[in-house]
């Protein structure tokens, strides 16, 4: 009796289950879907990255010498300097000598040009006095020839007066040859021309002395007291160290909605329990190269803080960039949104059905999309409904992101 | 001449539904397998065939094979190979399952003899596991039936186990009633009382309970191995 009812119910159970599989086969199509719930949540979008401290106005003060020359520093780093005060002086020993030479060479031009301009005086006057002489010499010869018509003189006073004459003539003639002869414009020249040579080693000795270009404090000495500096190379940075920037290096990919104006937040590892706040000042116009080391491109974003006592040029920090400050918001993931044409939809579980629905979205992070308008807390929405029609029978299989 | 001293394999193969305590001690007498095991083979893959189109097309559903496409695979290549997979390991798994449950049940009911001290010689047994596979096949036989009149998309619905019965169709409680399938106990049963007469029982109890806590043993793997999966996806 046992053994039949065990069979009968054995069989019962066989009969059912081929029911209940016939009836399953044979019902709606239902597709199963995954689902998250439309939240209230603190919203934020947010661009982490990391940055360098630096002086805003600051300069790197290089020597300007065509050749090395050795360095001796008259400051250190952290003293205060004026604009003009002098730093560093290079070794111009070498510029000395030049200048000293050249100011010899300025004393014998200007003094050979002294001479020359006193020859030349001589000779002016030597040609006044011998057309005085020639004038009189003629005026002797004009006495003859009327003392001739009055027959008080003779052939012989004629020819006394005429020969007096010839010699004047010929003493003014010689004065003006030598006074054509006598051109100081070269020995001008020359003179020029040595005091360029003075002042060209003059400015060289004074580049000697290396100078503040501005009020501040010497940020950083790269070069040590007593080597040897090439031209061109940066030796001294001057700045102001009370106005100092943040420049951070933000990936192609993180770059999209930085904007100027939004709020920064900076933190360095040397005072972590300070937090410093800033704003974006300006993003760099190009895509830099990658940094020695690295392989990827960035963009610059220059950023001004509020008060960077706590912060010091130089350091490496953690920036946070604000695209959207922390707000409420009603919040979906993103895998749930499909945009059509410019529409964005998502579809919502109504009673175990699909249903489509247009929604106005705001601001979206890389996890989450902000919902303005089109569904309500707690809507359950589908993920990744991209092979969901509207009206379709849904079964939800666990949840989603939350 | 065996044939002539009893029963045929077809008439044993039918007395295992209605007799199977008598049919197994012939069994246990005379083991013989292969035109019982090859007839079941043939069922088992002739149902599967008539299917076979409908899980082809089944390979394909919900999948955007674009999305995998390489340069050295179209997407074209990708959809052949993924029914070429269904097909063969559709076929496959008709042809070798009687064979391959036969040998585990030989195998498990070894264990148990040797356990017991008793003499279990491997024909009698494989003969064992062959002819208890028959309620299998029929499981086979009336799910590719039911199969053969559903749509596609809900043909991975079609299922004889306590599983039509689950709310979900994932997690552990659904992928535990996978494993309870009345066709399954009818075998284990059968395995059982095959495996008393083998061993000259006089009462198949024993080996039914061995069987029945691997098992559950197995089922128990199968549902955590299930709310794993679920938890993954």
């Amino acid at each position: 009796m046992k053994k039949k009812i065990a069979v009968l119910l054995g069989l019962a159970l066989i009969v059912a289950v081929i029911i209940g599989a016939v009836i399953k086969s044979s019902s709606e199509s239902v597709v199963e879907v995954k689902t998250a719930e439309a939240k209230t949540m603190e919203y934020e979008d947010k661009v982490l990255a990391t940055g360098k401290v630096e002086v805003a106005d600051s300069v790197d003060v290089a020597p300007t010498l065509t050749m090395p020359a050795k360095l001796t520093l008259k400051v250190e780093e952290g003293d205060q300097v004026k604009k003009g005060q002098v730093i560093a002086e290079l070794d111009v020993s070498e510029q000395k000598q030049q200048l000293a030479d050249a100011e010899k060479a300025l004393d014998a031009a200007e003094s050979a040009l002294a001479n020359a301009n006193k020859a030349k005086q001589e000779i002016a006057a030597a040609k006044k006095e011998a057309e005085q002489n020639l004038a009189l010499a003629q005026q002797g010869l004009e006495a003859v020839k009327a003392l001739i018509q009055e027959g008080k003189a003779g052939q012989e006073e004629l020819l006394e007066a005429q020969q007096a004459v010839a010699a004047a003539e010929q003493a003014k003639n010689a004065v003006e040859m030598q006074a054509k002869g006598m051109d100081t414009s070269t020995l001008e020249f020359q003179v020029e021309q040595a005091k360029s040579a003075v002042n060209a080693a003059r400015s060289a000795v004074e580049k000697g002395k290396i100078k503040s270009p501005i009020d501040g404090v010497v940020l950083q000495i790269t070069a040590k007291n007593g080597s040897y500096v090439q031209p061109g190379m940066p030796l001294i940075t001057v700045g102001k160290p009370d106005q100092l920037q943040v420049v951070a290096n933000l990936s192609e990919q993180d770059i999209n909605g930085v904007k100027a104006g939004q709020e920064v937040e900076v933190r360095w590892a040397g005072a972590p329990e300070q937090l410093v706040k800033g704003e974006v000042k300006r993003i760099a116009p190009v895509v830099s190269a990658p940094e020695l080391g690295q392989t990827e491109t960035h963009i610059k974003v220059y950023i001004t803080i509020d008060d960077g006592a706590a912060l010091k040029p130089g350091a490496t920090v953690d920036v946070v960039i604000y695209r959207v400050k922390p707000r409420q918001s009603l919040l979906i993931p993103n895998e749930a949104i499909i945009e059509e044409g410019g529409t964005k939809t998502v579809f919502v579980v109504d009673n175990g059905t699909a249903k489509k629905v247009k929604v106005q979205t705001g601001h979206s992070n890389e996890l989450y999309t902000e919902i303005n308008e089109g569904i309500k807390a707690n809507t359950k929405v589908i993920l990744e409904p991209k092979d969901i029609e509207d009206g379709q029978k849904v079964r939800l299989t666990g949840g989603g992101a939350q | 001449m065996d044939e002539a001293k009893g029963k045929s394999w077809a008439a044993l193969l039918l007395e295992v539904f209605t007799s199977p305590a008598k049919a197994f001690k012939e069994i246990a007498e005379r083991p013989r397998f292969g035109a019982a095991g090859i007839t079941l083979t043939i069922i088992n893959l002739a149902f599967a065939l008539l299917t076979l189109p409908k899980w082809r097309e089944y390979s394909l559903m919900g999948v955007d094979f674009s999305e995998y496409a390489t340069e050295q695979m179209s997407a074209d290549a990708l959809e052949a190979l993924t029914q070429t997979t269904a097909s063969v390991s559709h076929i496959l798994i008709a042809v070798l399952s009687p064979w391959v449950m036969s040998l585990i049940v030989v195998l498990l009911l070894k264990i148990f003899a040797a356990v017991r001290a008793k003499e279990a010689p491997f024909g009698s047994l494989f003969a064992v596991g062959i002819y208890g596979y028959a309620p299998v096949v029929l499981s086979a036989v009336i799910k590719n039936i039911l199969i053969m009149f559903t749509a596609v998309e809900n043909i991975d619905k079609v299922n004889l186990t306590l599983a039509v019965f689950a709310p979900t169709q994932s997690g552990f409680l659904y992928s535990f009633l996978t494993a309870c399938s009345p066709f399954t106990w009818w075998s284990l049963i059968l395995y059982g009382i095959g495996a008393a007469a083998v061993m000259k029982d006089k009462q198949p109890n024993g080996a039914i309970i061995f069987l029945f806590v691997l098992w559950l043993i197995y089922a128990l793997i199968l549902g955590a191995l299930g709310n794993w999966a679920s938890a993954l996806y």
